[in-house]
């Protein structure tokens, strides 16, 4: 509470804001370097499982980070195309809306199916390790999921352009290319990439059910705890995938902050 | 020069611009007004191709525009819109620096050019080249508007009510500022308006139009005293006589005015006085400061004490404004005469309700 009454009168100062909303976690994390914690049940189950730990962090920081990275490039285009073509914005949205309100454990049980087949039929698809359980179709479905506020953001950033901007650019001389690296690309820029960190926060926690379908990941001591009836090592996994989410979710902000335009942040005041 | 010949333009079934033909001399500024939905815009749009005709051509300097490439055509010509549209993201420098950049201008050359009309539109590059935008009011962001449609010195300028965004008052400055910067560059411009008291303020020439049409096209002048048909008729009002008025410049009439220093003494007063009810006071550097008459002189000690000092923004009028202003301030105040200042505030002269009643005998014959 004393927190977030703090920050809200800090408004003006982005660094103290950054460093008061971390505290906490760095008290934590402090007490965890000098080994005081070290009685903590938590602690022993990451004690006796740290190199399991450390290599199913970084399988799910893969798995979020490429299917976010590649939601990002085909989500940009898509959005593109959405704002640019009446017949495109229609089926995009259908799509993006309908694949969102698939629950995610239903999106990766339904990518088994095809994908086995596929991989059955195509020998050299199994060869890329592509098979019906495992990383593949949990990063086809994490993708499908970073895409809807993806390409919503863009699609809205790129309608709620000042049409008076639009039409001076235009009336000034500028062709297409100059239209979209001058004027859209920068002024959508912010709104793009809060749907970027939007998509990031929402994979980090749906990359957890990954482990589900034998993708890996931290979820992987959540189900593990679960089946065990074992709250610590359910813990072990929930707990860094709560700050992995604020630490992406902190640096994408940073990212936002850094492209809006000085002329536009003037604007939020 | 901009010519269009028989240009007819199509939405669908609908037709925004029918069989139109019409012709800009170099240097003139041509005003087309009418109802909204008359094609004006359209219009002025198919001049810089932003909407292609449905056929016939126009001609630029004897060019037909078609063969030129659209953003090449653009680059070549001025144009400024009511939203104004500055790009939030580029400081007021910046703004204006993009069809110079456009055109490859050298960096230096640039800086020199956003200097130059940040001056003539009347602002101070110091302390506006690097404000952006959203830092600036109304009348700021219409100047800077105008400024960047002239920056790589187009010979011709396409305004979309320009100065439609602002208050009346801003209007008013931005028009008496519109004219003194076209008396300097002599600019081949088309600007659209639906403001009539605006068209016959700038117009040299008024194309009023009416279904896509132009139903008259003269002199503002002629449009007020001959209108064609019962559309230009109704079109201008029944109070054309006052609209002229518009049309007269304050510095054009504005006479002598009896002045006395506030330093004087009660003697010259009283010698000023004499024959007149009244005298403008000024200050040592020539501000006018208030007017002593006749009734205000009685028990009065010395100028200073006998000056009825007014607010001069109230009680006097600036030399860039028109005499309809003039009458209208001096109705309003009840006065028979108002005094003439500069921007500056000093005394210039004055303007009486004779000298209205004279110009406006004089062009209505």
């Amino acid at each position: 509470m004393v927190i977030f009454t703090a920050r809200r009168r800090l408004q003006n100062s982005p660094i103290l804001q950054i460093l008061i909303a971390w505290s906490g976690v760095a008290t934590v994390g402090f007490l965890l370097l000098f080994g005081r914690l070290n009685n903590l049940s938590v602690v022993q189950e990451f004690l006796g499982r740290q190199e399991r730990f450390l290599q199913e962090l970084t399988n799910h920081i893969l798995l979020f980070g490429g299917s976010v990275v590649t939601g990002t490039l085909l989500g940009i285009p898509l959005g593109i195309w959405a704002a640019r073509s009446r017949k495109a914005e229609k089926p995009v949205f259908f799509l993006a809306n309908v694949t969102q309100t698939i629950p995610s454990l239903a999106l990766f049980g339904l990518l088994i199916a095809p994908l086995s087949s596929l991989s059955l039929a195509f020998p050299f698809l199994r060869e890329l390790g592509i098979r019906g359980v495992g990383a593949t179709p949990a990063i086809i479905a994490l993708i499908i999921y970073s895409l809807l506020p993806i390409v919503r953001n863009t699609y809205v950033s790129l309608r709620q352009l000042d049409p008076g901007v639009l039409d001076a650019g235009l009336g000034m001389g500028m062709n297409r290319l100059q239209m979209f690296l001058r004027l859209e690309a920068p002024l959508s820029a912010p709104l793009v990439l809060e749907g970027v960190r939007t998509a990031s926060v929402q994979a980090v926690g749906n990359t957890a059910v990954a482990a589900l379908i034998g993708a890996g990941g931290l979820g992987h001591f959540i189900f593990q705890g679960l089946g065990q009836a074992a709250p610590d090592l359910i813990i072990l996994g929930a707990m860094p995938i709560i700050v992995l989410a604020l630490i992406v979710d902190a640096v994408m902000r940073v990212f936002v902050r850094a492209a809006t335009p000085k002329g536009l942040a003037l604007e939020s005041r | 020069m901009i010519r269009l010949e028989h240009v007819v333009k199509y939405y669908g079934e609908t037709i925004a611009v029918d069989d139109l033909s019409l012709e800009v001399g170099e240097g003139e500024v041509c005003v087309l007004i009418g109802p909204s939905g008359c094609g004006k815009t359209t219009t002025l749009r198919m001049i810089n191709r932003l909407i292609e005709p449905t056929s016939g051509r126009i001609f630029i300097d004897g060019t037909d525009t078609s063969k030129i490439k659209p953003e090449l055509l653009r680059r070549s010509i001025g144009y400024a819109i009511q939203s104004v549209g500055l790009f939030p993201h580029m400081t007021v420098a910046a703004n204006i620096g993009v069809v110079p950049e456009l055109v490859h201008w050298d960096k230096s050359r640039i800086a020199g050019r956003i200097e130059e009309l940040l001056v003539l539109v009347g602002l101070n590059p110091k302390e506006y080249a690097q404000k952006y935008p959203n830092q600036l009011s109304g009348g700021e962001a219409q100047r800077i508007g105008v400024a960047r449609a002239l920056a790589a010195d187009p010979p011709i300028l396409l305004m979309d009510e320009p100065f439609g965004a602002v208050d009346p008052l801003t209007r008013e400055k931005l028009q008496a500022q519109f004219v003194r910067i076209q008396q300097e560059l002599k600019k081949t411009v088309v600007l659209v308006t639906h403001d009539l008291d605006e068209a016959i303020r700038l117009a040299d020439r008024i194309a009023v139009m009416e279904l896509g049409k132009i139903a008259q096209y003269d002199t503002p002048e002629a449009v007020l005293s001959k209108p064609v048909n019962k559309f230009v008729h109704d079109f201008v009002g029944t109070d054309r006589a006052l609209k002229r008025l518009s049309r007269i410049n304050i510095q054009d009439v504005v006479r002598p005015a009896p002045s006395i220093a506030v330093s004087a003494s009660l003697e010259d007063l009283a010698s000023a006085l004499e024959g007149a009810q009244y005298v403008w006071v000024v200050a040592e550097d020539g501000r006018l400061m208030g007017w002593i008459s006749r009734t205000s002189l009685s028990r009065a000690t010395s100028v200073k004490q006998a000056v009825v000092k007014g607010n001069v923004e109230e009680i006097a009028i600036l030399n860039t404004a028109t005499l309809r202003e003039a009458l209208s301030r001096m109705l309003g105040q009840g006065f028979n005469s108002i005094p003439v200042v500069d921007g500056n505030g000093h005394l210039l002269g004055e303007v009486s309700l004779h000298d209205v009643e004279a110009r406006t005998a004089e062009v209505g014959a």
